[in-house]
């Protein structure tokens, strides 16, 4: 079952004064399994847009299918809580949603909500730490003692222990540094490729996006720009400088080797098959 | 939590927005009291009549006043409830059963509410035409003689323009933590007791947690710009009293004194 | 000679008795000069550029800002000659408008009332925010706050501004237009810059690095110098520019590139040295 947005609007309060629209006719289909990038500038629609995935916001037209359920414009969804069990979404600095004293106990926080028992969500807490990276001797201590970097990631085990069949993170990596956030790249890789969860990623790191994900869709004021896989996206340069879009280096390096004549084949996405193309070409 | 009309700011040009603060706050104390003296309906009537007028001239919408009297209305209700059930003097009016009505109680009622109706209406005209900001300007400047007596009124005044400056960053953030936990399966409408209590504590805790880190922040941002608690500085905004200021500041003391008037001419 | 702007010697402070956050630092930061400190997120980075305004206290050591040594009793005019720019664009804004966090600092250091609007207009326009002066923090994007807390520091006349991550917060509209900002202000070479940055980029392009590795200056030069150890800087998990990435990865491969820090220039070497032959 994918995740489908037909003809989707979305206007913040609507009928006052300070109305405003941030999603006008959305038509879109997300393929399972992936790891799709969300990507457009400030105030595009891009946290909007994902916050209808758990029905945190309902569309103001349109329809929108989530996994087996359908959440229609002007009608009362109900199945809130089945859905947002099955669409994690983890909010930009998510740190700031630690509230229990230990941090197992966090992590176990959501799994109960959703009515499992305690012992259960103790082992799914537990596994949730571990594919996150956090020390089983940091368990028992308060969220507040950690490094922000390590907090986060509490933060998306508290998310993954909801067993979530699609996670949905809205720039994840804001805030930490090159290394964290490579780190944190690749955790969410392997809960892709490994444990099968969808994944969605609003991000503005285009280095993030070409190194990792598979999809990309692009939103510009509240419209669909563009939704394809990341080598096609990345092959249209002039485009990218219209959609005011700033291209990974190693792209921006490419389009000055073709403008001094070198033109190197799109499939050269990494420094390493670069220098061995470059090096190709010096010896032939 | 932001169609609160109690107490908010309309931006608007008018004879009212460009006054003082320090002399809209000095006027409305001065109707404030004048509101609390028993004038009769005469009084009350002249009152509403200037009042209403203010309000137009300050290009206000009667519908926002109305509408900043709503969360009065329930006390409305219950008072007239009370004083009907307590005072049983005056004329009797009307007899049901075992419960009777008199026209004393009737009376008091009446004086209540329009009283009440006239200090939202005096309150609502300085609130909607006064920027917090300006307010906090002229509170500090009127309580400035007590400095003496060792009330830091500066502080004072920084502390509330500061928690205004904040109050829009955490209403966002709190719509974000609550929106954060809602997707972790919080309920914040229903359930039991020690599900709501776990609830409240999931958007408390963070908030308490963030708003420790923006002090602190905030602390350093202004230590680094110079601020030292206590200190003399300069003060950028400056507030100038102009004709229109004195000309409100007599006519609401000509008023109190024309309301003291109606109150006693009886007993002169 | 160069004068230098900031000069430490052998500081130290912590927060835990138990962990030293700042271990015996001492380096010196020339006067005019563009200098970049880096260093991963729990590094010291950031206590450093509290440590040279007081807004921490030095347990030992010595820090001199403008030829003058910092005390518990001269903050105030150690103040008036360093400023800072934070990273959250939210916590740094005081004024409820514009104009009102502008002249905070203007009040602060006591300025004539009647002097204040036309300073604060000026330095309005310098960072492009005149025909916002009147807004409210909430109406404005990262990038424009962050340009009003550099107006405001701007303001005071400062003679050296610490960027603490001042761009780490924004979107990479937010981030251009900034970094375009600070480079246009130390153009003309009177204000010292020390910015502290996650922006491998900027890095390249400033005069001096100062890299932090757990309370310690780890290296310390101009950027050729310090990114030519890119095992060293990787093992600190730091990331080097791409250039010098793609440089060390031709070298590998057996072709001399020089050390170029622009990628325009290193495309051209790249193209002439494959192309012509």
């Amino acid at each position: 079952m994918p995740i489908r947005f037909e003809k989707v609007d979305f206007e913040y309060s609507p009928e006052t004064p300070f109305a405003f629209k941030a999603l006008t006719d959305i038509n879109l289909e997300l393929a399972m399994d992936k790891m799709t990038a969300i990507i457009g500038a400030t105030g595009s629609g891009k946290t909007t847009l994902v916050q209808h995935l758990n029905a945190l916001l309902l569309p103001t037209a349109g329809q929108v299918t989530v996994l087996d359920w359908q959440i229609k414009a002007g009608q009362k969804f109900t199945k809130v809580k089945d859905l947002r069990h099955r669409v994690g979404l983890v909010f930009q600095f998510a740190e700031y949603q630690l509230f229990e004293e230990t941090v197992l106990k966090d992590v176990c926080f959501g799994p109960q909500n959703f009515g499992v028992s305690e012992e259960e969500a103790v082992k799914i807490a537990r596994e949730s730490l571990k594919i996150v990276g956090i020390a089983e001797s940091d368990f028992e201590k308060s969220p507040l003692e950690l490094s922000g970097g390590q907090k986060r990631r509490v933060a998306i085990a508290g998310i993954l222990a909801m067993k979530p069949q699609i996670l949905v993170l809205d720039e994840p990596t804001a805030g930490l540094d090159p290394q964290g956030a490579e780190n944190m790249m690749e955790l969410f890789r392997k809960i892709n490729k490994e444990n099968g969860i969808t994944v969605l990623i609003v991000t503005h790191n285009m280095e993030h996006v070409l190194q990792y994900c598979d999809e990309v869709v692009v939103l510009e004021k509240g419209q669909l720009l563009m939704q394809t896989d990341i080598k096609t996206f990345f092959e249209n340069y002039e485009y990218m400088e219209k959609a005011n879009i700033n291209p990974p280096a190693i792209i921006r390096f490419k389009e000055l080797l073709r403008k001094n004549g070198l033109e190197i084949s799109s499939d050269v996405l990494d420094i390493d098959s670069l220098a061995k193309e470059i090096a190709g070409r010096y010896r032939k | 939590m932001k169609n609160v009309t109690l107490g908010q700011y309309i931006p608007l040009d008018s004879f009212f927005h460009k006054l003082d603060p320090r002399a809209k706050i000095c006027a409305m104390i001065a109707i404030l009291i004048a509101v609390f003296i028993p004038a009769g309906f005469v009084g009350y009537g002249i009152l509403a009549a200037v009042l209403i007028a203010c309000i137009l001239r300050a290009k206000l919408q009667f519908s926002f006043v109305i509408k900043a009297m709503k969360p009065m209305v329930m006390m409305m209700i219950f008072l007239t409830i009370i004083n009907v059930f307590v005072i049983k003097t005056g004329n009797l009016l009307y007899t049901l059963g075992p419960v009777t009505i008199y026209d004393d109680a009737l009376k008091q009622t009446a004086y209540i509410i329009i009283r009440l109706a006239l200090m939202i209406m005096t309150t609502t005209l300085l609130t909607a035409t006064t920027k917090p900001m300006d307010m906090t300007l002229g509170i500090e400047d009127l309580l400035k003689p007590f400095e003496k007596l060792g009330v830091p009124t500066h502080d004072i005044a920084m502390m509330i323009a500061l928690a205004l400056r904040f109050i829009p960053t955490l209403i966002d953030e709190a719509e974000r933590i609550l929106k954060a936990q809602a997707s972790r399966g919080v309920d914040f409408e229903n359930g039991s007791l020690k599900e709501k209590i776990s609830a409240i504590m999931s958007l408390i805790v963070p908030m308490f947690v963030s708003c420790f880190q923006r002090a602190d922040d905030l602390a350093d941002a202004m230590e680094a710009r110079g601020y030292v608690v206590g200190a003399k500085r300069v003060r950028y905004k400056q507030l100038k009293f102009g004709r229109g200021d004195y000309i409100v500041i007599i006519g609401a003391n000509l008023l109190l004194a024309l309301m003291i008037f109606l109150a006693y001419r009886g007993t002169i | 000679m160069a004068l230098n702007a900031i000069e430490v010697r052998n500081l130290n402070f912590s927060y835990d008795p138990r962990v030293k956050t700042i271990d015996g630092v001492s380096f010196s930061v020339p006067e005019g000069s563009y200098t970049t400190v880096i260093g991963h997120n729990g590094s010291g980075k950031s206590t450093i550029a509290k440590l040279l305004l007081g807004l921490l206290e030095k347990e030992s050591g010595e820090i001199i800002i403008d030829g003058l040594e910092l005390t518990l009793e001269n903050l105030r005019e150690i103040r008036g000659r360093i400023g800072i720019v934070f990273q959250n664009p939210d916590n740094q804004f005081i004024g409820s408008t514009v104009r009102d966090d502008i002249a905070f600092g203007l009040e602060n250091h006591c300025v004539p009332q009647n002097e204040m609007d036309g300073i604060i207009e000026k330095f309005a326009s310098r960072v492009n925010m005149s025909e916002f002066l009147n807004s409210e923090p909430t109406k404005l994007s990262g990038g424009q706050k962050q340009r009003v807390a550099i107006a405001a520091v701007l303001a005071m006349r400062h003679k050296i501004i610490v960027f603490d991550e001042a761009t780490s917060m924004l979107d990479p509209t937010g981030k251009r237009e900034i970094n375009a900002l600070i480079k246009e202000l130390h153009n003309d070479k009177k204000l010292t810059v020390i910015s502290i940055t996650h922006d491998i980029e900027e890095v390249a392009q400033s005069d001096n690095v100062i890299v932090v590795n757990k309370g310690k200056i780890a290296l310390e030069g101009t950027p050729k110098e310090v990114f030519r150890n890119q095992a060293l800087i990787e093992s600190m998990q730091l990331d080097i520019p791409f250039v010098y990435k793609v440089r060390n990865a031709l070298k590998k491969k057996g072709l001399k590139i020089s050390d170029e820090l622009d990628m325009e220039r290193m495309a051209e070497e790249v193209c002439q040295y494959v192309l012509k032959k």
